[in-house]
């Protein structure tokens, strides 16, 4: 093999060299603004770059620390509201291309009278499939199995049948209790293929149920993450308001009797359930463990979290 | 899974991502475009936009923080365009000026702040958009690199030579002094 003239290994060898100082200056930059790292640290793990880097960091410190600014907390509470919404307008809107989402659409904009035709028709198209075997056949099935989706479908056409927040509340919180049941078959059988997606309908419906549960009131972890808080520190937003306890708000007692049965309902759900799933999740196969592990947070962090939460807003309503 | 479900998904993780990353956004964009109110309402955008593009976003192969940073890119850009006339610094206004023990050291803060906008000012458009998605969005370098669309060795090289252009520009200037009479 021709060996290469020297001047070109010359500017290889400067090519490597200058490859290297970058990765290093890269490691340096993300220990020192990202990590919380000392300057003097990195220097020391990197002697044989400390006289460029260190200008550099220097630079990149003190221009972080200048220009830096913590957005308030007004003003992301404004554009989480508005998110919301923009996320309330577009599930409609995509489910008014169904026949069931047309109808819904339609009865909003009929009198009071008209709507309840349209709801009728809504129930008989609920009632032309719960009166066959399909459907009741279809209520243990798992994810796994043919019949699952009707089950999810019927699961929807029951949110489009009922009105009231709080029915919805309940709703959502029978739904993540059954996602929890399935986890837990799918878990015993040794089947962890759908565990992901499961975990995430889970974490829909008791989103769903704390968007439901206190009507105009909605309530944020501050400490929301991937991992399985300690501690809960919601903070309760009504419109464009943003507040932490003492919220200084009177519950009706319906609301409060509601709550207090919803909190119930979840509480038990959690207690029975969680249990059994985390037993079933043990068996799980290496190469699931991750899904697992996630499903595991997920259930801790959004019960805990709403039954907190609950409790909270019972305490300061009632 | 249906793309019904995806897009619920979707949906769902950008709820997420905003309570994690609505301030990286808004630092980001304060920076280029220099104005913190204007910023904190163009964050909220971002997550605004992408809901609206959820179903296209399915079809990309980046990941959905890199793809809202490009998003806050593409509106930095129009918000420029639109206010390249009139436009404003008020990073000042907002940040820890308080932090100030007298109004001299206030002064000389806001001389530092200015003139370190105008070292990343005469930086090049690809350096500058490193640099700020480095520093304030505080992403890897990895992660810039699928942001701006290119190697990551190649923004390793960009990061470096904008530091260097950086350090190099704010020596030149003389540091900032005042005078305390009496």
């Amino acid at each position: 093999m021709p060996s290469l003239p020297r001047a070109s290994r010359w500017k290889d060898n400067v090519n490597i060299e200058r490859g290297k100082f970058e990765q290093v200056l890269d490691a340096c930059l993300d220990q020192v603004l990202h990590k919380g790292s000392s300057l003097e640290l990195c220097l020391e793990q990197y002697p044989e770059h400390a006289a460029e880097l260190e200008p550099l960091l220097r630079v990149a410190m003190e221009s972080k620390q200048q220009l830096d600014f913590k957005p308030s907390l007004q003003a992301k509470a404004k554009a989480r509201t508005a998110l919301h919404q923009a996320i309330q307008d577009h599930e409609a809107n995509r489910y008014s291309s169904t026949l069931l989402g047309y109808l819904r659409k339609l009865s909003t904009s009929l009198s009071a009278r008209h709507r309840w035709a349209v709801s009728a028709t809504a129930g008989m198209i609920l009632l032309a499939f719960t009166g066959t075997g399909l459907v009741t056949a279809s209520n243990n099935s798992t994810p796994d199995q043919h019949l699952y989706p009707v089950k999810r479908a019927m699961e929807q056409t029951q949110v489009f049948l009922t009105r009231d927040d709080q029915s919805r509340a309940d709703l959502y919180a029978k739904f993540a209790e059954r996602r929890l049941a399935e986890l837990e078959v799918l878990g015993a059988r040794g089947n962890m293929e759908h565990v992901s997606q499961l975990t995430q309908d889970l974490d829909y419906s008791l989103k769903q149920v704390r968007f439901f549960a206190i009507p105009g009131v909605r309530v944020f972890y501050l400490d929301e993450g991937t991992h399985v808080p300690t501690e809960f520190r919601p903070i309760f937003i009504h419109g464009s308001e943003l507040r932490q306890p003492p919220l200084n708000f009177r519950l009706d007692p319906k609301v409060l009797r509601n709550l207090e049965r919803l909190h119930a309902k979840l509480q038990r759900d959690f207690n029975h359930r969680a249990p059994v799933l985390y037993q079933a999740f043990q068996n799980a196969p290496p190469s699931v463990q991750t899904e697992v592990v996630k499903a595991q947070q997920i259930t801790e962090r959004e019960y805990r979290g709403l039954i907190y939460t609950i409790k909270l807003v019972m305490e300061e309503g009632s | 899974m249906s793309e019904a479900d995806q897009v619920k998904q979707g949906a769902a993780a950008l709820a997420d991502l905003f309570e994690s990353d609505y301030e990286r956004i808004a630092r980001y964009i304060a920076v280029r475009i220099g104005n913190t109110g204007h910023a904190e309402e163009l964050a909220g955008d971002v997550f605004v936009r992408a809901l609206e593009r959820i179903d296209s976003y399915q079809w990309r192969d980046v990941p959905m923080q890199a793809w809202l940073f490009r998003i806050a890119h593409n509106l930095v850009v129009d918000y420029l365009r639109k206010n390249s006339r009139r436009k404003t610094t008020t990073l000042d206004e907002a940040l820890d000026i308080a932090s100030a023990d007298s109004p001299e050291n206030e002064t000389l803060l806001t001389l530092q702040r200015e003139e370190i906008m105008a070292a990343m000012e005469s930086l090049t458009p690809a350096q500058r958009e490193v640099v700020t998605l480095r520093f304030f969005g505080e992403l890897t370098s990895k992660e810039v690199a699928s942001v701006v669309n290119r190697s990551h060795g190649a923004v390793r090289e960009l990061q470096s030579s904008a530091m260097k252009a950086l350090r190099k520009t704010l020596n030149a200037q003389p540091a900032p002094s005042i005078e305390v009479e009496g």
